[in-house]
């Protein structure tokens, strides 16, 4: 049991170490993501309170938020200069996806939501 | 037999009454309703057109024509009100006064000939002159019509007849003239319309016949006998002259005074030409439907037309045509005649036809006809033609009778005519007899009858009875017909009525035994709706033959019956007006869809400034990691795309909440296009810009 908790906390440790060494570019797109999860989380709870009567208010706002999560990652992804399979793909290219990959998700949001 | 009480019906009692109501009403009222086709002037209608006629304080009607209209109307209506001295005296003084229309002499001369006026010889003193001028003027057929007809009034007057005769030949020879090729007539030589109205016939033939050439005669009778082709039928046997378009020129009038005009000419033609004019029955039959049309005048003018017409029929030549009415219903218990009314148009009984009745036979039943050709015999003075119907074995019922009008050939008068066969139904009706009416209560389970009581009709005996629900009650009785054989009327009712007012209805069924109820109150219970107390108890029989149909209260029944079991609402008692019964329905209160239940707002305040948090901490987050914008090119070209590159984007976010707000999706797109273009420029330039900065970085 002892050992688990240290191996955990070794894990935790080194984790956090490797991940100091990320770009700030892509810790501030981690940022982002963690950002829309807690907005999603907050709008779960309260429709757990009141019920989700208008829901498709309540689809328009998690799927937002999700969707703007999911873009980010895929920015991320691109953006991340180890990645291999992007090494062509210029990271204003994939900024520039990312733009409007959102204003179009948040037109459908919008129509959605009523 | 035992009917039972589920088996016995119920039916709605609005209905019932209405029908019981009908037949009593049919059966008292003794109209007569058969006839054969033909109605004569009815009194209203005589009524009616008498009172149009309304007179000037001076005695006149309004204008000559319209006076002489009202006179003769009256005179055929047989009143005597007119002040014929007054209008006798100032006929010459109208006379008298310079006039060139000779439509006013002719006007004249015809009141003074239907007042028969004692100033005739006066008038025609005075008119004698001006009337030789206008007859050798006269071109047109009404010029010759009035010049003509008031020389034909006023012959009987003055002594200058003879000194007509050429200008007579004259009036001849222009009548040709007027005469169409094929038999029709026109109003003017260069008129080409014809017309019916062949007004010019009319009164030519006043003149004694040996004052008219045979050739003349000759030629206008080819014409006249045409006269019929241009009659119009309308439907149900109706007949008519249709007016032409030139009718203007006369006075217009309509079909009613074109069809007076050619009766009127026909009439007279008929009278020097007897044998000649020959004129199908059915063709007067069917100008008499017309002319006795009802409320077909609607005027003074319309009046004198269709009275004028009437009294033409009622001499007319080729066949009068008569109305042939017979009464409807015949009472065994009054031994009721057949009585058959043959009277004219106007009304005036006709004694010169023989009435035969062909056939009467039983409808619904296919028996030989109770009677065949039976002649009838005349009432004097009362135009009514009896045969005695009814005998001993005649079976109550309606009857198809079958009757024929001949007329009786005699010199000096015409043939009457009927239209034909006439068709009739009558009822045979009688008192029906009551008997061995038998009312009991008897206890369910044993039969033996616990009360017991025999009622006779007519004598008002107030019973009592008393029953529980474990009784019965039972109705028996016999009705019979004169002839001693059982009778089954239409309706054979018994009816329990509450003191509340609420009725029950059962129908008594017939048997060889005659008529018997049961009634069985422990099977009943449950539709007497629970209801104790005292219920009258009412016979209701009915029939279409039957005279003495009744409606008879028995007796008085106290009925016993268990209280009404917990929880069953009783259904709501009749109410008393049947007013109420029809009148408005409770008003419906809809429920609709409600709305759902939102949460306090306070809750969703709470929540909204939760879901803001995350924001605040991204932007936290994001100071914490040290993200800057110094990349961000402040200067030239780079710093103005920067710059609309992200207020494009705004701008677009902007429309987006607007678009949530009050836009349409369609106004949204449009302006979405139209801001992407905005965006992709300066988008392009900076991201472009950007990349090459960075690859700059990258390689040096």
């Amino acid at each position: 049991m002892g050992s688990t908790i240290t191996d955990a906390q070794a894990l935790v440790t080194a984790l956090r170490s490797a991940y100091a060494s990320t770009l700030i570019k892509l810790k501030i797109i981690d940022l982002y993501v963690v950002f829309s999860l807690a907005t999603v989380l907050v709008q779960v709870i309260y429709m757990s309170l009141v019920g989700s009567f208008p829901f498709n208010a309540f689809l328009s706002g998690i799927l937002s938020c999700i969707g703007s999560a999911v873009l980010a990652v895929c920015l991320r992804m691109q953006v991340n200069k180890e990645n291999k399979e992007f090494k062509d793909l210029p990271p204003e290219r994939a900024f520039a996806d990312f733009v409007l990959c959102n204003l179009v998700l948040h037109l459908v949001i919008m129509n959605f939501l009523g | 037999m035992a009917s039972t009480a589920s088996g016995a019906s119920r039916l709605p009692l609005a209905w019932l009454r209405l029908l019981l109501l009908g037949w009593l009403f049919a059966v008292v009222s003794q109209t007569t309703c058969a006839s054969n086709g033909l109605q004569p002037l009815s009194d209203g209608d005589r009524e009616a057109v008498a009172g149009y006629f309304t007179a000037d304080a001076d005695g006149f009607y309004g204008s000559l024509q319209e006076t002489y209209h009202a006179l003769r109307a009256l005179e055929i209506l047989e009143r005597s009100n007119v002040e014929s001295q007054k209008i006798c005296d100032s006929l010459v003084g109208l006379v008298q006064a310079p006039h060139d229309s000779v439509e006013d002499a002719f006007h004249v001369v015809r009141i003074a000939e239907v007042l028969q006026c004692p100033h005739g010889a006066e008038v025609a003193k005075v008119i004698v002159p001006s009337l030789q001028a206008a007859v050798e003027k006269a071109k047109s057929l009404l010029e010759l019509h009035y010049s003509v007809a008031t020389i034909a009034i006023i012959k009987g007057w003055s002594s200058k007849s003879a000194s007509f005769n050429d200008a007579l030949s004259g009036v001849f020879s222009s009548l040709k003239e007027l005469a169409g090729p094929d038999g029709t007539w026109h109003y003017t030589k260069s008129s080409s319309e014809s017309s019916a109205k062949a007004a010019g016939l009319y009164t030519f033939f006043s003149f004694p016949t040996t004052a008219i050439a045979y050739h003349v005669i000759g030629h206008i009778k080819t014409a006249a006998i045409k006269l019929f082709d241009n009659l119009e039928s309308h439907d149900q046997g109706v007949f008519y002259f249709q007016e032409s378009k030139d009718d203007a020129s006369s006075g217009g009038g309509g079909a009613l005074e074109a069809t007076w005009a050619v009766l009127r000419g026909s009439a007279a033609l008929a009278a020097v030409l007897p044998a000649k004019l020959k004129v199908e029955v059915e063709k007067v039959f069917g100008i008499a439907k017309f002319l006795l049309t009802p409320g077909l005048a609607l005027s003074a003018t319309e009046a004198f037309y269709q009275l004028d017409s009437l009294s033409v029929l009622e001499e007319y030549r080729p066949a009068v045509p008569v109305s042939v009415q017979t009464s409807s219903i015949l009472s065994l218990s009054s031994n009721d005649n057949l009585e058959v009314a043959v009277t004219t148009v106007l009304g005036k009984p006709v004694s010169q036809v023989k009435v035969t009745l062909v056939s009467a036979h039983c409808i619904g039943a296919d028996a030989p006809p109770v009677w065949s050709s039976q002649n009838l015999n005349y009432v004097e003075n009362s135009g009514k033609y009896v045969f005695h119907f009814l005998s001993a074995t005649t079976d109550l019922g309606k009857y198809k009778l079958r009757l024929e009008v001949c007329s009786v050939k005699s010199e000096g008068h015409s043939s009457y005519t009927s239209g034909g066969p006439v068709k009739s139904d009558i009822t045979v009706i009688s008192a029906i007899g009551i008997s061995d009416v038998q009312i009991a209560v008897l206890d369910s389970n044993t039969g033996i009858s616990d009360f017991s009581a025999v009622l006779e009709y007519g004598k008002d005996e107030n019973i009592t009875l008393s029953a529980n629900h474990l009784q019965k009650l039972r109705l028996s009785l016999k009705l019979t017909s004169p002839s001693g054989s059982p009778f089954n009327p239409q309706q054979v009712f018994l009816k329990l009525v509450h003191e509340s007012h609420v009725e029950h209805l059962y129908l008594v069924k017939s048997s060889a035994k005659g008529f018997q109820l049961t009634l069985d109150f422990l099977g009943l219970v449950e539709k007497l709706q629970y209801l104790s107390g005292t219920y009258n108890v009412v016979l209701i029989v009915g029939d279409m033959t039957m005279e003495n149909s009744f409606v008879w209260t028995l007796a008085s029944l106290d009925l016993d019956l268990p209280a009404a079991p917990e929880g069953k609402p009783l259904p709501p008692k009749a109410p008393l007006e049947i007013t109420a019964r029809i009148g408005p329905k409770p008003e419906i209160a809809h429920i609709f869809r409600q709305p759902e239940k939102r949460p306090p707002t306070l809750l969703s305040n709470i929540f909204l400034s939760l879901t803001l948090l995350p924001l605040i901490g991204f932007f936290i987050g994001l100071g914490y990691l040290g993200a800057n914008i110094k990349l961000f090119p402040t200067t030239g070209l780079p710093g103005a795309a920067a710059v609309g590159f992200h207020g494009a984007v705004a701008s677009i976010l902007v429309l987006y909440f607007l678009f949530w707000l009050k836009l349409d999706l369609f106004t949204t797109l449009k302006v979405l296009g139209f801001l992407g273009l905005c965006t992709l420029p300066p988008g392009h330039f900076i991201l472009s810009y950007l990349a090459d900065s960075s690859a700059k970085q990258k390689t040096a």
